[in-house]
């Protein structure tokens, strides 16, 4: 077959809705694609773990603990899953890790603004996750297997980090005064970092005609920020909060919340790497990295030598093979 | 020194005894015991899970149904030892990758080419097969501290959070 | 028996129970440190999962604590000060390198297994069922720990170096851990609360057979007395501090 005729025959699979699975052929562009955009979604839950989790020694509560906690864990969870996904396209973590640490990949800019308060936890809850869960939601229809099934498990468990946020922030708006101000303060803060999540306006994203064309996405990101405006908006107004927008306008037409214009400048500084927090982030990524390596050689070393020497310590004898069954 | 993520082990979960293991993913370990351990935390974090078992990425023989087209199988790859076989298969994009056969071979290829042959009334988009004797398995008497701990972290669910009561009464206010 | 004779025995129990609440949620604390930053994605899973359950039997203890003396769990932990704290000194220590976290963890978690197995046997019900609930997590907590201590002592020179040193720098502090309360006697000989003392040495016992196996030796110098659970270093200050700051900008309100 020649490629000409193998990518015809690519394409129609998915345009039946076909998965694509690890050792199917696909084109070299879908496969360096997914892999760009799967690792740099897993690098983002990592990533995403350091503004949350210097919160966890702080939480108000010992139930908002153990919920952060969780929550946190969680992210890790999803990173894990994703660093699987794009392995099974032959990605390796190491090679993976070492392009974030070394800045050549990319995470999502909204890892780089500070966490003031703890209001940016419920916040961060309730709009990032919120918003991200739109975007996963669309990605578990996506054509490739693996990124798909990586995505319908986070989709599940995500919508307890939205809502533990939006529980945070109702509690909060309905609070003191302090508490409303430094909720209010929190969603002043992260509103239009939160939109321009969802990427840049469709005219602008290079990625995006491929990708749709290839099934990996099957919304814009324009059509995404909008669905995820709707949903905000009135139960923000309803909390008596308000977001950072003079411009915002209900459009009695579509029915649709209507934005004022994005600073796409501050986009594209944070994504080149000059937001608050970049230096931050993937310094403190580096040192856990580096801090790490004696232990991960330990861990490698002792495996190689019980393979070499026989086990060491106490052996575990394995139990009686049971075998679950259709 | 390059760095070192660990070799990967693939993880086979059994989420209810009536109900046959599935692959759920991989996971990072040293060897075979931490990837036991590995595999717990990563995907057991909520319930349900009645066991699990985890083979070395590279034991494990995955083939799809475009590949097994394109180049079919030889019944006698690369003989060995007659050992245990298992034989996952996936019917369609919607369900998993579950366990479908048993059986004696002398090599996962062999393995597979007899499961397609026994069983060619069954689709599958993607097969997987491991040799029984490369996998490590939770024990019944790991069950207790191993999956029982998940069902009570009831604060991972979302349905603990009454969002959207908590929304209404405050537009009635 | 779900209720204690007199206000003299719950005094002693809701004391000791606060010792106990206290070192989960302080070990808990620090393990949860390393959120974000342990040595590789599958463990920094696998430790929040410890530092959940921590925090887990924290809450049931103090919750148990609420039906003997109606202390608000939350009111206790956030409004404290930190000289009212009765946790081992041993959990307050900064989480140090990760040989010095997997050590002392290890110590803890065999302590555990000992210490829950002797509270289930308590003739007080309340405390024998939370013993076998928060058991059962404990029981995974010292597989994953003891395979982290013998890989790391027997792993490369730098590992076990490191892990000898964690060693020599907690070992100080470890009799602290059998360390009976005043009058504690009292619910031993009452079947309320196992013998400290007795559970102590099984403990060293094992501990020592365990590390010697892992490559490891106890250093031969420890404090001449275990310090009182009113005694802390300087370290615990600072913890309180951080951990009461957000609840203790409105004192009364909802969080």
């Amino acid at each position: 077959m020649t490629d000409e005729a193998r990518l015809e025959a690519f394409e129609a699979r998915i345009a039946r809705g076909e998965k694509i699975e690890p050792g199917d052929w696909m084109p070299e562009q879908y496969r360096k694609q997914l892999i760009r955009m799967i690792s740099q979604h897993a690098h983002s839950e990592i990533v995403g773990m350091l503004p949350e989790g210097a919160w966890i020694t702080r939480a108000p509560t010992l139930r908002r603990k153990l919920v952060l906690l969780a929550k946190v864990q969680d992210e890790a969870g999803h990173g894990q899953y994703l660093y699987h996904a794009a392995e099974t396209l032959g990605a390796t973590r190491e090679q993976m890790l070492d392009d974030l640490l070394s800045s050549r990949a990319k995470y999502s800019s909204v890892f780089n603004y500070p966490t003031l308060s703890w209001a940016d936890i419920g916040v961060i809850g309730w709009l990032v996750d919120g918003a991200a869960i739109i975007n996963q939601t669309m990605l578990a229809k996506s054509s490739y297997g693996p990124y798909s099934r990586a995505m319908l498990r986070i989709c599940a468990e995500e919508t307890f980090h939205k809502k533990q946020g939006q529980e945070m922030v109702i509690l909060l708006s309905q609070g003191t005064p302090k508490q409303r101000a430094m909720v209010q303060n929190a969603i002043n803060r992260w509103w239009w970092p939160t939109l321009m999540m969802f990427g840049p306006h469709d005219s602008e994203s290079k990625n995006s005609a491929e990708l749709m064309r290839w099934g990996v996405k099957t919304r814009s990101n324009d059509e995404l920020r909008q669905v995820f405006v709707n949903q905000l908006i009135p139960d923000l107004h309803a909390l008596g909060l308000s977001v950072p927008d003079p411009q915002l306008r209900f459009d009695e037409e579509t029915g649709n919340w209507l934005i004022g214009p994005i600073d796409w400048d501050e986009f594209w500084r944070v994504v080149k790497g000059n937001g608050p927090c970049n230096a931050e982030r993937l310094e403190a990524r580096r040192q856990a990295h580096e801090d790490g390596r004696w232990v991960r050689e330990a861990l490698a070393a002792y495996a190689e030598k019980q393979k070499t020497e026989g086990p060491q310590g106490p052996q575990r004898p394995q139990g009686p093979c049971e075998f679950a069954r259709p | 020194m390059p760095d070192t993520q660990w070799p990967r082990f693939e993880v086979f979960l059994i989420e209810d005894e009536r109900k046959p293991a599935e692959h759920v993913g991989s996971v990072h370990a040293p060897d075979p015991e931490m990837a036991l351990l590995n595999a717990r935390d990563v995907f057991v974090r909520r319930p349900h899970c009645e066991g699990l078992w985890v083979a070395a990425s590279g034991h494990v023989l995955f083939r799809t149904a475009e590949e097994l087209a394109r180049d079919p199988v030889s019944q006698n790859g690369h003989p060995g030892e007659e050992r245990r076989y298992l034989v996952f298969g996936k019917p369609n994009h919607r369900e998993p990758l579950a366990l479908a056969a048993c059986l004696s071979a002398q090599s996962p290829e062999e393995a597979l080419a007899q499961a397609l042959k026994e069983s060619s009334a069954i689709e599958s988009v993607l097969w997987a097969v491991v040799s029984e004797a490369e996998l490590t398995r939770s024990d019944r008497n790991d069950r207790v501290s191993f999956f029982e701990p998940a069902a009570t972290k009831n604060y991972k669910l979302h349905a603990e959070y009454p969002t959207a009561r908590l929304m209404k009464e405050i537009r009635q206010k | 028996m779900t209720s204690l004779p007199d206000e003299q025995t719950t005094q002693l129990v809701a004391g000791r129970l606060l010792e106990m609440a206290d070192d989960e949620l302080i070990l808990s604390h620090r393990n949860s440190e390393w959120t974000g930053h342990a040595p590789i994605l599958e463990e920094d899973i696998a430790f929040a999962n410890i530092a959940q359950d921590e925090m887990g039997h924290a809450l049931i203890w103090y919750e148990l604590l609420r039906s003997l003396t109606g202390r608000d769990p939350d009111r206790l932990v956030f409004f404290r000060e930190p000289c009212e704290y009765r946790n081992l000194q041993m959990v307050e220590l900064p989480k140090g390198d990760w040989a010095f976290t997997v050590l002392r963890q290890y110590l803890f978690d065999t302590w555990e297994a000992g210490h829950l197995e002797a509270l289930e046997q308590s003739r007080f019900t309340p405390v024998a069922e939370a013993a076998q609930k928060i058991g059962k997590e404990e029981r995974y907590h010292l597989r994953h720990t003891a395979a982290w201590l013998c890989r790391l002592g027997r792993g490369t020179e730098e590992s076990n170096s490191r892990m000898q040193a964690a060693l020599d720098q907690l070992w100080p502090f470890h009799s602290q851990i059998w360390a009976a309360p005043p009058d504690y006697e009292r619910l031993v000989t009452e079947s309320l609360m196992p013998d400290l003392a007795r559970l102590g040495s099984l403990w060293e016992d094992r501990v020592r057979t365990e590390l010697s196996e892992a490559g490891l030796t106890p250093p031969g110098f420890g404090q001449p007395s275990a310090p009182l659970r009113d005694e802390h270093t300087e370290h615990l200050q600072p913890l309180i501090e951080e951990m009461q700051q957000v609840a203790r900008l409105e004192t009364e309100a909802g969080w």
